[in-house]
């Protein structure tokens, strides 16, 4: 051991003067550098990290809505599609229902139309006879006129006017 | 001490005969720092200068370092960054913990840029070639006025010395006195012995605890011996690589020794990190609790 002293001039003073220079390195480099460093390094790890968390939960947030809005669209059109069948389906039974108020009306009308046909008929032919029985008279009384035999006249007409009647 | 100063270049046993006396001037590569002024009763050797030249220049980085750091890097701080993370990464591989790498990488880390920039001050032009002469036992000898501090062993072994009692620090903080100081004075393998006869019915207790208790005590010896190859490594590649240096320029100064400069500074990084990493890898293992690794294989 002493002779490994003595031929390296191993010397304690020295070697506490290495340790106290390196001593000085390690509080100087952690106090300045590693200290700092470390603590920007961590401040911004978590910074991403936070900001990764906050994106993905802005991704989920945007699937979710996406979901969502999908689902209202998905609704709307079947709302709308059940909506446009009972439209359809009212319009249908209410199309239906005016044909047939229609079609009543139609018979209303043309049944009316044929009852003041008839009525008007009857009334014509009222008048028609009245006026043909008044013209026979009148043609009959003009022609017995002229034959003048009053008791055939009396009994032609009233036979005329039995077959008229 | 100082007699008269000069420039000279560096040389293994090499003579040079001066214009003034015609007295040989002996140029030696020496294995130990030689003195160059006196502060009181402490002397300062060549390697000292330049071991605070290296600390210097450290403490100005880093002083220079500071202002710099921002949230957002910019410029230096980019590297700063990518060289401090790349160190983070490889001490995670050796410890296997960010935690324990934070707590370690503030020791470690200016370990291995005090290794690295003494091992490359060394290699600066200038550092062993000026220097005085002063005369020793009737010789003219040349004194360099700088050293590369690892190239003295005083450096190397106050850094193993200092490596090796933080490991034992960490490993009392972390294991206990008692965990700690078991892993070498095995009490706690002797204590088990009528447990596991009696109780467990582990005969084989009664050779294999004793066994343990006396690895144990060749770990302690395994302590000494971290210590001296910590130092004697880093000191021998580095003086090995001046001496060759040396031997290179005393045969050809001007274009030979450029090869082995640029494998010295290779040298310079790998026995930095040589240390700085072995220095880990022994905090790793104190703070691992004694017969961890044991346990878990018998829990498989």
């Amino acid at each position: 051991m002493d002779s490994i002293i003595s031929t390296f001039h191993i010397d304690y003073k020295l070697m506490l003067a290495q340790l106290v220079n390196f001593g000085i390195i390690v509080g100087v480099l952690w106090y300045f550098v590693f200290k700092p460093l470390a603590a920007k390094m961590t401040e911004r790890t978590k910074t991403i990290e936070k900001s990764l968390d906050e994106a993905r939960q802005i991704a989920d947030n945007l699937k979710s809505s996406e979901q969502r809005h999908q689902e209202a669209i998905k609704a709307a059109r079947q709302e709308a599609e059940k909506i446009i069948g009972q439209a359809n389906a009212l319009t249908a039974a209410e199309k239906q229902r005016s044909v047939e108020t229609a079609k009543e009306e139609v018979k209303k009308v043309v049944a009316a139309g044929k009852k003041e046909i008839n009525k008007e008929k009857e009334k014509m032919l009222a008048e028609v006879k009245t006026q043909v029985a008044d013209l026979v008279v009148s043609a009959t009384g003009k022609l017995l006129e002229k034959i003048s035999d009053k008791k055939i006249d009396a009994n032609l007409i009233k036979e005329t006017l039995k077959e008229i009647s | 001490m100082t007699t008269e100063q000069q420039l000279n270049t560096p040389a293994t046993e090499a003579k040079t005969e001066t214009a003034q006396t015609n007295q040989e001037i002996k140029h030696e590569t020496t294995i130990f720092a030689e003195p160059i002024f006196h502060l009181g009763q402490f002397t300062v050797t060549n390697s000292l200068i330049n071991s605070w030249a290296a600390a210097l220049i450290l403490v100005i980085a880093a002083a220079a370092m500071t202002k710099r750091i921002t949230g957002i890097p910019r410029g230096i701080q980019n590297y700063l960054e990518i060289f401090f993370e790349g160190a983070l990464n490889l001490a995670d591989s050796v410890t296997g913990s960010r935690e324990k790498s934070m707590k370690f990488l503030p020791l470690v880390l200016p370990l291995f840029l005090f290794i690295l920039l003494n091992n490359w001050l060394g290699l600066l032009p200038g550092v062993g070639s000026i220097g005085f002469v002063e005369s020793l036992h009737g010789e003219k000898v040349f004194v360099p006025l700088f050293r590369g501090a690892t190239a003295d062993l005083n450096t190397t072994l106050a850094l193993a010395i200092m490596a090796v009692i933080l490991t034992h620090i960490a490993g009392v903080m972390t294991t206990g006195a008692w965990g700690h100081l078991n892993r070498f004075i095995n009490i706690n393998a002797l204590l088990v012995i009528p447990k596991k006869i009696f109780k467990n019915r582990e005969y084989t207790a009664i050779l294999v605890q004793p066994i343990n208790f006396f690895v144990g005590l060749i770990e302690l010896v395994g302590e000494l011996a971290k210590m001296a190859s910590l130092s004697f490594r880093l000191f021998g590649n580095i003086f090995a690589g001046e001496v060759l240096l040396g031997a290179m320029a005393a045969i050809f100064a001007y274009i030979l020794p450029l090869p082995f400069i640029f494998l010295e500074i290779i040298v310079g990084i790998i026995q930095a990190m040589i240390f700085s990493t072995l220095t880990l890898v022994f905090l790793t293992i104190m703070t691992t609790a004694h017969g961890e690794g044991e346990e878990h294989q018998e829990a498989h």
